[in-house]
This record gives C-alpha cells, structure tokens and sequence, in this order.
C-alpha cells in the first residue's frame, strides 16, 4: 500500500556527493524529509526520497556543501509526463473515467436477504412488475415506495428495509417464522339449504348440528336424496304444521360408497439398452443466436440427448440471456421384450397402490378393497370395487313453501 | 540517610510505570538476527560508510561493523539498517 502512494506521488533515486554527507542525512532527519534505501557506494551516496521532498533540498545542499544528481525517475507523474504525446491513451483513460462514472449511476445487482418462504425469484419478479430492474437509473429508486409496495404485495413479509450501497440495491427482508396468518374472515353464507347425497351409498355416521335428518345409519340412499333437511316445520298444540322455517342445513354425513376401478396394460413393451458411451458437446446461446458443436459427432443408431443448460449471470441476480452447457448423447437399442408374470403383479399393485393413496388424498377413507388383477398372455388386467367412506353430501337451496293459510297466526291468537 | 535525588527520581518514575525508553531516554535496538537492526532514540549520524555506520546516542556512540550495510529508512526518532552485520560495539 505505502509503495502505491509512493508510485502515484512520483520518486527519485539520486546519487548525493559532498563532503559532509552525514551532516545532510542529519539535516534530513530534522527538517523531516523522508528518505529510504540510503546506500554508500563509491564515495557516495544513493538514496531515495519523493518530488515533494526534492523540492525542498535546495538549502540543505547549499549548506552542506553536497551536491545531488537524480538517477532514476519513478511514479506516475514521470509517466504521464513521458507519454504526453500519446494522445489516444489519455482520450482513453478519461473515457474510461467517464464510463466508470456514467455505469456507477445505474443498479447492478438487486439482492434480496433474509427470504425463506418467498423466494428471491419471486421477489425479483414482482419488483420488476414495478418497474425495478436491474440496470435502472439510480434516481428512478425510491427506497421507501419499494418497501412499503413489497410489504402490501406480501402478507408474511413483516418487515423490509431497501437500501442502495453502490451499484447494489439490497432488499432485507424479515418474514413471519411463526406461520400466522391474518385470514380474513368470509361472512358464511347462511342461506336456507338441504344436504343431498352427492353419490349413491349407505349411510354410516351422521352428526347434524343444524336442519332435521332425514336418514338414519344404515339406511341406503341415491344421488340426490334430501340427507339432512333445511325445513323445520313449526307445529301448533293440535299437531298441526303452521309454518316452515328455513335454516341452512349443516351436519357431517358419512356414506359408504362405491368406486370401480379398471386399468389394463400391454404384458409387451420397448425396452431400451443404453450404451455405456456418453459423447458430450457444448454449445453457446446468445438470443437467438445458437452455437452448436453436436453436429460433429454423428449418431449412427437413435439416441437420447440431455441438455445441461446454465445461464450467464452479470451480477448476483442479473441474468444475461447468454447460456452454455453441454449436450449428452447416448446411444440405444430398442428391442420388444414381455414382461413377466411377477412383473406384471408388482406393476398393477403399484398402479392400485398409487390409485388408492389418491382416494385417500381427497379425505376419503377405503375400508374394502375387492380388485382382482388379471393376466393374460397378451395384456393384464385389474379391476375390481374398492368400498370406500366418505363425506360425500352437497349443500342445495331449499324450497321455500308459503305459509299455509289460515294458521298463519294460530299461535299468537 | 539521605537518599540521592537520582534514586528518587527512578524510584517515582517506576512506580508510575513509565518505560524507561522515555523516562531516561535511552535507545532501543531491536534485531532481527544479523540481517537487520531497528535503532530508536538515537541523535545523530555521525559516520556512514559501505562497512561501518556510527551513531549518535544520548550516552555515547554505537558501531555497528558490516558489510554492504545499507540504510533502509531513517526518521527522526527511528532508523533501520539491514546488511550483514558483523559486530555492534557501544562507546563513550
């Protein structure tokens, strides 16, 4: 670091003769001028000191009687001096200058910090809807509008903070960690409604919280069967109904239903034999412009190719549209083969395996499974029933029946 | 008895735990093994040459015989001499 100063103030190496040289060195000392590498050689003196001391030497010579001859020339100035007529290289310097001043006032690099739930692409995604891009004017950011935009565009973002720090833009970001949520409350719609059944089936638990059920456990019914009725009839002391009124019908009805299941498949298939032999060829993409080098080494057989594809990145998250990788190729063989009895077992099993996590998925519960698996010479075959529980009724809108008349207000009288 | 006001002094001076490089101002010569020496507190350059440099100190001269010695920098307080240094003597 010091000899970097050193070089870009300028210094000389001089050759200092004279008959009291170290009253001189002395005088140096005291008048604080700086000097290194002090040498004796031949009955004087090389030593070092910088142009600003040089140019203070003047009366420390003439009062010692030394005299000093400059060497070497070293440092920028003396540089600049030489190729002062080397015009192109200054244009250039202070183009250079100028450019690195005129890229300074742009962002470079957007980085996001402290994201976990929402990623970096995601953020960067919205803020370029915004109108922040990587490669925008500096003045076009306004750090407060960022923040509170993101925060409004995030719900579990709890805090931002943007801040530019050079040519960056860095986005902190703090999340809620504790997974709460401010759900808005939705107004339940408390319309008068039936339950129907939404599949055929037999009844096997009913809670109702709400309405009058109209099947029991155990007791069969059809799609579109009134389960559990919105209608409550008021009935005087004679036993007689006066009127209806209308609730919306809510109650947990389980049916045990039915599902068939058929899936087949061919016992013959292509199977493939891969060649050891992987040839790889790299490839350059800029826009649309696409520099392939797959062309030098021609398959003979078919193949399948897989391409590791990476993009350029200027900065952190500046993505250029330049991409390099490597196609794979590899060579195969194709043969009919058939697959064997056990194969065929394991293949179906797992088909009806994956079936029945899917069914469990959506809520339901698969208390019988009756699939029969199949094999033939030529395909196999599994089909069967799967007896499942299930919630399965759907709310519909009540008929509303006028009030019958003439009992309207039997009541009240 | 009557105590000599130098004693005193010295007595006063490390129970403050002043150095004693400033509380008397003696030098300080620091080496790194023949190669190199680090002289603080000197005066004067009193003679220099290729084999030989002299200094100034407050309580006498120090010699320092070699060869090729060379003055690697110098201030005021401070001075670095590197070279093979062969023999280092103080005198009054």
């Amino acid at each position: 670091m010091n000899q970097l100063i050193r070089y870009c103030k300028g210094y000389l190496r001089l050759r200092l003769t004279g008959n009291m040289p170290e009253r001189f060195l002395n005088l140096c000392a005291a008048n604080q001028i700086f000097l290194w590498n002090l040498l004796y050689d031949e009955n004087s003196y090389l030593l070092t000191m910088s142009i600003r001391d040089f140019r203070r030497l003047r009366p420390l010579c003439r009062k010692t009687g030394c005299t000093l001859h400059i060497v070497e020339k070293h440092g920028m100035p003396f540089f600049f001096y030489n190729n002062r007529k080397r015009k192109g290289f200054f244009i250039g310097f202070l183009l250079f200058g100028g450019l690195l001043y005129l890229l300074s006032c742009f962002i470079w690099n957007i980085h996001i910090d402290g994201n976990h739930a929402n990623s970096t692409y995601t953020i960067l995604a919205f803020l370029e809807q915004q109108g922040i891009h990587h490669g925008i004017w500096k003045n076009d950011v306004v750090c407060q509008d960022i923040s509170a935009e993101v925060r409004q565009a995030f719900p579990n973002i709890t805090w931002v903070s943007t801040k530019i720090q050079g040519t960056r833009l860095v986005v902190e970001i703090k999340e809620n960690v504790d997974g709460y949520i401010e759900r808005e409350e939705q107004p339940e719609d408390q319309s008068p409604c039936n339950l129907t059944a939404a599949k055929d089936g037999t009844v096997v638990k009913i809670i109702t919280r709400s309405g009058i059920p109209k099947v029991t456990e155990g007791s069969q019914c059809e799609k579109g069967d009134i389960l559990v009725s919105g209608e409550i009839p008021i009935i005087n002391d004679a036993g007689e109904t006066i009127r209806y009124e209308y609730v919306h019908a809510d109650s947990d009805v389980y049916l045990q239903t039915r599902y068939y299941y058929y899936k087949e498949f061919k016992r013959t298939y292509k199977h493939r034999e891969y060649a050891e032999k992987i040839t790889k060829f790299p490839f350059l993409e800029a826009g649309k412009f696409r520099l392939d080098t797959s062309f030098l080494g021609k398959q003979e057989g078919p193949s399948v190719s897989y391409e590791d594809r990476h993009q350029v990145f200027l900065t952190e998250n500046f993505a250029l549209p330049i991409f390099y990788g490597t196609i794979a190729s590899r060579e195969y063989t194709e043969s009919e083969t058939l697959y064997t009895k056990e194969e065929c077992q394991k293949i179906a099993e797992k088909q009806l395996q994956r079936y029945q996590e899917d069914l469990e998925k959506m809520g339901v519960q698969i208390s019988e499974n009756n699939v029969k698996i199949d094999i033939s010479d030529t395909s196999c075959i599994a089909k069967g029933e799967i007896i499942v529980i299930e919630q399965a009724s759907e709310e519909t809108p009540c008929e509303i029946q006028e009030a019958l008349p003439g009992k309207d207000n039997s009541l009240d009288e | 008895m009557k105590k000599k006001p130098h004693n005193i002094g010295s007595a006063w001076l490390s129970r403050m735990q002043i150095p004693t490089d400033l509380a008397y101002q003696e030098s300080v010569i620091t080496f790194w093994g023949k190669r190199e020496v680090c002289i603080e507190n000197y005066r004067h350059i009193l003679e220099y040459k290729c084999g030989r440099i002299v200094l100034l100190l407050k309580n006498g001269k120090l010699c320092i015989n070699g060869s090729n010695l060379n003055i690697t920098h110098y201030s005021r307080e401070e001075m670095k001499i590197s070279g093979q240094i062969h023999e280092i003597t103080f005198e009054i």
